[in-house]
């Protein structure tokens, strides 16, 4: 049913020509802004989200996945051509791709990254059609006690996976909890840290929160350095690759598509950390791993079809369980619940539709990305030539207008400006801002899951432990956390024994 | 031992700081929500206070820990890049004083002037502090500004029919 509810809205966006229209503006957008220094995925779509507030909630998925696609293959552009990964899952790109920028390869580098990254995204979609109703099936026997699990390790999660201090990045996913529960509370119509400003009463909203952090604290922290450094115009040289040439590299392909996708899949791992894997297991496996950093094309392609295939991965748990796999699907949450669509584990059963354009959208989105990708192969060079703060400037300005028209109140605006300056001094000392974004999102799932579990058990905390899908994601949260403090006793203990054995001898 | 955040015994200081800021200015939000609330809750419901404070709780733990963690690394700063004085704050400070202003501005002008006026003058600030006070460059601000504020008019009031302040 869901599969020929797919075909029905592939063949409805394909063949009308809105629709068409807009795959190739959110897709050209996307190669844009994407290619543009400075400018992540995230941002490119926390600022163009606004843009589908006066949609339907298809065309504005649509719109929306299309700029998702598109930015991820686009941030590989500035890392190939001039060394400055726009996301921090390109860094893997720029490793191999800007050596063949060097020699004069720009082309055949953006063909092959293109080229993996249109494979990549489609087992990615492969396996988002395969996993997602599998585990959604499968989350359907969860109750209160596995929704707030679930939220915890989604936080948790996020916080091992950042760089740096897991305990520190719990913190700033604990603060955005408390973030999350601002406002009016639903159970008790307690107002909860409003100080009684009518502002606050409704809570933050989700989208000027994020503009501020993701959008305007980039734009801060770009002017805090700000610089004007001439750059010099990369040669394309030949673009297009053998079809031979890339045939061969199928295995690379592959394997870099399946690690992008499983590791995309785990809640809050991210592509970045899907990359990293893909590049370090194709090096291991090359006969010349030696190649590896001097442009190497395996080099390019492996990290290239992970990034790409990782976009399928993380909507996995966004659509099966409403938990977002990483901080972009986290901002396209936020926009879908703008839409009045709130993805979880029933969505298979209620709403099949919603489910459809979504798989509809990344397959019409990989296609436009793959034409229009080709087509500004020669064009990227001018685009990475825009001066970064004209782009800024007009970015600004789509966050005030993004921040204002959710909620047409200019209050978000100042929220946003709010949170982007809190972005900005974070980011300055150090903390990450990605797990406050998510525990905003979480925090309400986790609360209302949790106090519904506890009124259930009477107070009972052992609800938690009774059920053995709750249990078994608490001690993983318990495990995660205590993992770095474990292994800092352990090195200390080794360093103690080896220091009392020298002393020994 | 190393400081936990970047290995920076100053960024370690601070972020602990922070914690211990943001856990004491929660809890007395939070004790003046409570005195307000004059509600009950449900039976094993641990009430709509309870999440928050323990949040706060642990944030103001986490604090003390990297304070005493700053204070225990002490001299053992990794090299970490100095945090830049006051010029480097000052065009980020600028905007967010500007981003300020532009409800106002907005309001008083109407959106697409607002916008064309803001991004004139950023975009002839930022070119004239990159390339010099050139007139040749500085005159493309204006330019672009104006089209800025077109495209605003264009596309999110006429094309989208956001309700933007006219």
């Amino acid at each position: 049913m869901l599969l020929s509810t797919f075909f029905d809205t592939l063949a409805g966006f394909a063949t009308d020509p809105a629709m068409l229209g807009l795959i190739a503006i959110g897709a050209v957008l996307g190669l844009i802004l994407g290619a543009v220094p400075g400018i992540s995925s995230t941002m490119a779509l926390a600022i163009l989200m606004p843009v589908t507030f006066g949609m339907e909630p298809g065309p504005a998925i649509l719109f929306l996945i299309s700029i998702f696609m598109s930015s991820v293959y686009g941030g590989s552009v500035s890392a190939i051509l001039m060394k400055l990964p726009g996301t921090p899952a390109s860094i893997f790109t720029q490793v191999d791709g800007y050596p063949m920028t060097q020699q004069g390869k720009a082309g055949q580098a953006l063909t092959y990254a293109l080229a993996a990254s249109t494979i990549g995204g489609m087992i990615g979609l492969a396996m988002l059609v395969v996993l997602a109703p599998v585990l959604a099936g499968f989350a359907t026997n969860f109750r209160s006690p596995e929704f707030a699990a679930v939220a915890l390790f989604g936080i948790v999660m996020l916080s091992f996976a950042s760089n740096g201090s897991t305990l520190v990045a719990t913190v700033m996913g604990l603060l955005g909890v408390v973030l999350g529960m601002v406002g009016f509370d639903s159970l008790t119509d307690a107002q909860r840290l409003t100080m009684n400003a009518p502002a606050l009463q409704s809570g933050f909203n989700l989208i000027p929160v994020i503009i501020g952090l993701f959008g305007l604290a980039e734009i801060l922290q770009n002017l805090s350095g700000f610089r004007d450094k001439p750059g010099t115009t990369p040669v394309i040289g030949r673009i297009f690759v053998p079809f031979s040439d890339l045939v061969s590299r199928w295995k690379v392909m592959l394997r870099g598509s399946f690690i992008g996708t499983f590791i995309g899949a785990i809640p809050a791992a991210g592509s970045a950390v899907a990359v990293s894997i893909a590049y370090a297991q194709e090096r291991r496996l090359s006969k010349t791993p030696e190649k590896f950093g001097e442009g190497h094309p395996d080099g390019l392609v492996a990290p290239e079809a992970a990034n790409s295939a990782s976009v399928g991965g993380s909507l996995v748990p966004l659509i099966a369980l409403g938990v977002p796999g990483d901080t972009i699907t986290a901002v396209l949450m936020g926009a879908l619940m703008v839409h009045g669509l709130t993805p979880g584990p029933l969505l298979f059963a209620k709403d099949p539709l919603f489910v459809s354009w979504i798989y509809a959208s990344v397959l019409l989105a990989l296609m436009a990305t793959l034409v229009f990708g080709i087509g500004m192969i020669r064009v990227s060079v001018l685009v990475t030539k825009i001066p970064p703060q004209l782009m800024q400037v007009f970015i600004a300005v789509f966050c005030v207008i993004g921040a204002f028209a959710i909620r047409n109140d200019m209050n978000d605006v100042y929220v946003m400006v709010g949170f982007g300056v809190a972005g900005f001094v974070f980011s300055r000392i150090g903390l990450p801002v990605t797990p406050l974004a998510f525990g905003l999102i979480l925090g309400p799932i986790l609360e209302e899951n949790l106090r519904r579990s506890l009124m259930i058990s009477r107070g009972s905390w052992s609800i938690f432990l009774e059920r053995p899908i709750s249990a078994a994601l608490i001690a993983v949260c318990v495990v995660l956390v205590a993992l770095p403090l474990i292994s800092a006793g352990l090195a200390r203990l080794r360093r103690r024994s080896s220091g009392a054995a020298g002393q020994a001898r | 031992m190393q400081p936990p955040i970047d290995g920076s015994t100053r960024k370690t200081l601070a972020a602990g700081l922070v914690f211990l800021l943001l856990c004491l200015v929660g809890l007395a939000m939070l004790g003046a929500s409570r005195a307000a609330w004059q509600g009950s809750s449900m039976p094993g419901d641990p009430g709509p206070f309870f999440l928050i404070r323990l949040c706060l709780w642990a944030t103001g733990a986490a604090g003390a820990g990297l304070l005493i963690l700053a204070a225990v690394t002490r001299g053992q700063d990794r090299g970490a890049p100095r945090v830049e004085g006051p010029g480097a704050l000052a065009l980020p400070g600028l905007l967010v004083l500007s981003l300020l202003a532009m409800p106002v501005l907005m309001k008083l002008l109407g959106s697409a002037p607002a916008v064309a006026v803001f991004a004139t003058l950023w975009i002839g600030l930022l070119a004239g502090l990159g390339h010099g006070w050139q007139p040749r460059r500085l005159i493309t601000a204006p330019l672009f500004g104006v089209g800025a504020g077109i495209f605003v008019q264009l596309v999110f009031v006429r094309l989208l029919s956001l309700p933007l302040p006219n």
